[in-house]
């Protein structure tokens, strides 16, 4: 681990230094960069400012002033700070030296200083570019790119061909996407560095960015030329010449393709056949090729192109068949195209099974049968992707031998992959009853029958992962009870005391189902996954003192597992965590948990300044705009939108229960007498001294081994071998890890302090730019909405979710709220009306519930909870009138199969004053493990 | 089943979850970016039916001009979920094949725990690596590690070609059937 952490900081100087470093590596024929030149530029608000006469320094100290920015370009801080001290004994009011001092203490992290020495620096000499430019990256230190751009090109107008500061404000344009300005910046590099590698491949990408796709492409042709002509090196070393050849290559072939217009793939065709010889990577120019030649309708020679990848090994790359099918079937280049977008194992003959004939799909299954399978006998994509497109009568034939394999292996997992053969078309495997009855699970069923004599263990697993999907948890917990007493192997009994385990947490018992799991963790300690079941159970149990204990028995090494949890970004963990707080109405941690997953992204997003260069000179040009784009979309991601909705509801539950002065600490003495006032104070002041002494206690442990670690490193070096000794000094100096801070606030309290209606506005806000696709963003940017009383912005979030997914009990509940709220409210804009209305599709608030009231007897069991709540508030119903509405419809339609369920219809039932006992007392009949509904 | 693919940059937060799942090894997101951005060929994923990513293989190459050119695993992990299904070997196999076909490197190296008999299993009966040397307190924890290394085919000199064959003729003779199946192994950097 220590390790990596060193080859990061290696490889990823991000300084002053560095660009310094690698200018000199591109340039070493040009002359040292330009001094500051001081003559004003025209437009310079400074520009009747004339610089003080002590900016210049005398020799002595004009050379001390180049010893500092050696010194800082090698990180030697503490050297460079006592010379910036030498130079300001005599001239205090250098404003350059004063800048420079104020970076390196910035560096040493010592930031308000830092601030204060570089706007003293500013103050003394406004017209250097070199005060300027420090500023900026000090700025950009604190990540605060928008300050850094303005420095950068304050800096620019003083000296505006520098091109260290051209360079550094690229970089942060590229960062921000500001598209427009990084292309003119790069443009004006060019100009000036027409002789540097470096520019010409930034100015091609920085006009592929800006769509600029032909100007891209002949900046990329006249750099080869140039190559070609022995003017210019390709790569940094020799070594690298060829993989940045054929990078550079494929590059310009992705830029080619991108093109849209008429003839662009025969372009792009043309191009790649050219440099079929330059190109290392083969499996990408095979499969760019037959992309291309769907696109240009060319079959046959698609077909070939893809056969070839399957023959060179890729038999196991779904992205390879949905190319292969798509050429067999003759799909016209648009279906083409969103077929080779998909991601999983959908293939064209199961996705589209129903639009293609079934002579089209026979065809296909024949290709695989007579040319790839005899291709290669292992390859298990070739069997299993037939399968999911025959009919019923051919897949019991064809099944039969698959499934036989896969039991006499044991493959765990077999359960998982046959149920996906039923929930291909459309079928949702959250439903039993359409899965029981779908023609494809009665032949799998069949079938494990039939062969559960021959392979008595892994068959009857089987048929516990069917009765699970089915929802039948007790027959699947006899028969997992039957394998446990059969098992020898530690391993396989591990994996059955897991689905033990699983099935118990279905059925309500998480106690038992904990006991289970850890049962199963035991058995192999060194196995982190199923100590991580272990620890989530744990935490679906609010048990999360011992959830932390069990993670931190891989993170011990690292001594605090919370620290090393975030530190090494593990969201799952922290997401479980935070729900397990919220459930419990712990807000404050909770949120603590939400924000910490909020921090990763934000990392996630700033860890691609480092490779803006790195890229450039390392040629992977295409992996780097896929990364760009990927960066554009990082918030749209699960674990982010999930940490942003668990935050809104935290704070909109402290908006309803906003903090007691008891909560937040200190007690409430206005409400006692006097004297209780004194004991209160006394207590609370003995409670603060043995905090104190606690927390001194601790801080001297933690010295103590601070100082034992430091002297077990000092020993290890020792012992280290001479290799590179010089080097990993200047790492570990840089690398000296501080423990990690003591959390002041592990309540959260400085959190829940927060403006709610600000922290809701900042996550919903942040979900409806970066997943406005997702139907999330826009019900919950509705509850803030509504909460704010804000009902024209709530009236267009449930529009836009609406839009999303109009079928949803979550948005039906939302209508209603709105419709009743607008319905008391005096004097409404006449534009809300409208737009409730159409929500509304013209009804009254009542009427519209009155309607899904009618149709309750059909409805699964959420939806039936949210009509009854809504009956409720807008008085359709009565409290025992809404009750029967969850009642009568039981526990065996829709979503019924799932405790969670129907806990949250008890929680509704509370809510509402209905009958809860009429419905807890069914659910204890089904789930008769279940400790939730007593 | 699974799908066995080249990585693209939006697998990588998943991969980094993965990797958590399995193994005390883990690291922060920019490393695998780093990975991703400077050897985009050697990064492995294999997706199950929803398009999850049930196992991954992170590798790169040494840049030492000392050495002849070579490729590193730097981690590899399948979620015990899958095991069984030889993921592991075909994610590793996929990798090699790169590392010799783009990179050009002549044999490829890896750690391991020597306290982790199924990954060592794959690696040397399967995979063909052999140990090179014992690295003493290699992991955090303070846990030896093995150095192994495969030699591509290729770069083999002829006694090595004959041996490998040898030892293969062995095994197959022992196993009757070896489909390499892939339990939770793990490398570390």
């Amino acid at each position: 681990m220590w390790k990596t952490t060193v080859i990061i900081k290696i490889v990823f100087r991000v300084s002053y230094a560095q660009q310094n470093t690698s200018r000199l590596t591109y340039l070493p024929a040009l002359p040292p960069p330009p001094l500051p030149k001081l003559s004003p530029t025209i437009g310079n608000p400074f520009s009747s400012m004339p610089p003080k006469p002590s900016q210049t320094l005398p020799k002595r100290e004009s050379s001390l002033f180049k010893d500092v920015m050696h010194l800082y370009e090698k990180k030697s801080y503490k050297k460079g700070l006592k010379t910036t001290d030498q130079i300001l004994k005599k001239h205090p009011s250098h404003g350059e030296t004063l800048a420079m001092r104020g970076l390196i203490l910035r560096y040493l992290d010592r930031k308000d200083e830092a601030i204060e020495n570089i706007k003293k620096g500013l103050m003394n000499n406004m017209m250097s570019h070199v005060c300027w430019h420090v500023y900026g990256l000090v700025h950009r230190a604190d990540r605060n790119y928008v300050e850094a751009i303005k420095c950068y090109k304050q800096a620019l107008r003083i000296d505006k061909d520098n091109m260290q500061i051209l360079r550094d404000l690229s970089l942060l344009q590229i960062q921000m996407r500001d598209l427009p300005g990084f292309s003119s910046t790069r443009s004006q590099i060019m100009e000036l560095g027409p002789g540097l590698r470096f520019n010409w491949i930034a100015y091609a990408i920085s006009c592929h960015l800006n769509n600029n796709l032909s100007t891209a492409v002949s900046v990329i042709d006249s750099f080869v030329a140039q190559v070609d002509a022995d003017a210019m090196k390709i790569s940094e070393t020799e070594r690298e010449t060829d993989f940045c050849k054929s990078e550079l290559q494929m590059y310009k072939n992705m830029i080619l393709m991108e093109g849209g217009e008429e003839g662009s793939a025969e372009k792009a065709m043309e191009h790649l056949k050219e440099v079929e010889k330059e190109v290392l990577d083969v499996g990408a120019w095979l499969f760019r090729k037959g992309e291309l030649e769907l696109k240009m309708s060319k079959f046959s020679d698609a077909e070939t192109s893809f056969f070839a990848l399957l023959e060179r090994g890729q038999t196991e790359d779904y992205r390879v068949h949905r190319g292969y099918q798509c050429a067999l079937l003759n799909l016209p280049p648009s279906t083409s195209a969103s077929q080779l977008s998909l991601k999983g194992m959908t293939t064209p003959i199961s996705s589209l099974q129903s639009t293609l004939s079934s002579t089209q799909i026979t065809a296909v299954l024949e290709k695989y049968k007579t040319t790839l399978e005899p291709l290669n006998a292992r390859s298990n994509a070739f069997k299993r992707i037939p399968l999911s497109a025959m009919p019923p009568a051919l897949l019991e034939e064809n099944l039969r031998p698959y499934m036989e394999k896969m039991l006499k292996k044991g493959v765990p997992s077999l359960g998982s992959d046959l149920i996906a053969l039923v929930a291909v078309d459309g079928v949702s495997l959250k439903d039993p009853q359409s899965i029981k009855s779908h023609p494809n699970f009665k032949c799998i069923s069949k079938l494990t029958t039939e062969l559960k004599p021959s392979a008595e263990l892994w068959g009857t697993f089987l048929e516990v992962q069917l009765s699970e999907i089915t929802g039948d948890y007790e027959s699947g917990l006899t028969l997992i009870d039957f394998c446990i007493s059969k098992v020898t192997d530690d391993k396989e009994k591990g994996d059955l005391l897991e689905r033990k385990a699983r099935l118990l947490k279905l059925s309500g018992d998480i106690t038992a189902a904990v006991a289970s799991v850890d049962e199963a963790r035991e058995l192999d300690k060194a196995d982190r996954y199923i100590n991580n079941k272990t620890t989530k159970y744990l935490l679906r149990a609010g048990e999360e003192e011992k959830a932390e204990a069990t993670i931190g028995l891989f993170t011990r090494h690292e001594a605090n597992p919370t620290h090393n949890l975030f530190e090494m970004q593990c969201s799952w963990y922290e997401l479980e965590y935070g729900r397990a707080m919220h459930e419990r109405g712990d807000v404050g941690k909770a949120l603590k948990k939400y924000v910490s997953v909020e921090k990763h992204f934000e990392d996630f997003s700033d860890d691609q300044f480092d490779f803006h260069n790195y890229c450039i000179r390392r040629m992977t040009l295409r992996a780097y705009v896929d990364i760009l784009r990927l960066e554009d979309h990082i918030w749209d991601n699960k674990f982010y939108i999930s940490a942003a909705c668990g935050a809104i509801d935290c704070y909109l539950h402290l908006a309803d229960n906003p903090l007691s002065a008891e909560d937040l600490g200190d007690p409430d003495y206005s409400k006692m007498s006097a004297a209780e006032k004194k004991k209160a104070k006394a207590a609370a002041r003995k409670k603060k001294k043995k905090e104190e002494e606690k927390e001194a206690a601790e801080k001297a442990k933690k010295e103590e081994e601070e100082k034992k670690k430091a002297e077990e490193k000092a020993k290890k070096e020792a012992t280290k071998e001479g290799e590179n000794k010089e080097e990993d000094e200047e790492e570990e100096k840089e690398d000296e890890k501080k423990p990690p801070a003591e959390d002041k606030d592990p309540k959260g309290l400085e959190l829940m302090k927060k403006d709610w209606a600000e922290e809701c506005e900042k996550f919903a806000s942040s979900l409806r730019l970066h997943c406005p696709q997702n139907v999330l963003a826009w019900l919950k940017s509705f509850d803030v909405y509504l909460r704010m009383d804000k009902l024209d912005e709530a009236c267009d979030a449930l529009a836009k979710a609406k839009e999303l997914d109009c079928a949803s009990f979550e948005l039906f509940s939302r209508v209603a709220k709105l419709g009743w709220k607008v319905k008391g409210v005096n004097a409404v804009d006449p534009s809300i009306i409208e737009k409730l209305s159409a929500l509304l599709g013209g009804a009254s608030v009542e009427d519209f519930v009155k309607a899904s009231a009618k149709t309750v007897g059909e409805l699964g069991l959420t939806w039936r909870c949210a009509v009854a709540e809504a009956a409720v508030l807008t008085k359709v119903e009565d409290a025992s009138g809404a009750s029967k509405f969850v009642v009568n419809g039981g526990l065996e339609s829709k979503g019924g199969h799932l405790v969670v369920n129907c806990v949250n219809a008890t929680k509704a039932l509370k809510r509402f004053g209905g009958d809860d006992k009429a419905w807890t007392d069914l659910c204890k009949k089904k789930f008769t493990r279940a400790k939730v509904f007593d | 089943m699974v799908c066995i693919r080249m990585a693209t940059s939006a697998d990588l937060i998943q991969m980094q979850s993965t990797n958590l799942w399995c193994l005390p090894e883990n690291y922060q997101l920019k490393y695998y970016l780093y990975h991703i951005l400077s050897w985009p060929q050697l990064l492995f994923v294999a997706e199950d039916n929803g398009g999850k990513i049930v196992g991954y293989v992170l590798a790169k190459m040494e840049e030492d001009d000392t050495q002849p050119k070579h490729g590193h695993i730097t981690s590899l992990a399948v979620l015990r979920s899958h095991r069984k299904r030889g993921i592991a070997t075909l994610l590793m196999t996929q990798t090699q094949q790169h590392m010799r076909q783009i990179f050009k490197a002549e044999y490829v190296s890896l750690h391991v725990r020597k306290s982790n008999q199924a990954a060592f299993h794959l690696y040397n009966e399967t995979l063909k690596y052999e140990v090179n040397d014992v690295e003493k307190g290699y992991y955090a924890d303070g846990e030896d590690a093995y150095d192994m290394r495969c030699v591509f085919e290729e770069n083999l000199s002829e006694e090595g070609k004959k041996d490998r064959k040898k030892k293969l003729e062995e095994a197959m003779a022992k196993l009757k059937v070896d489909d390499g199946e892939g339990k939770t192994a793990e490398t570390s950097n």
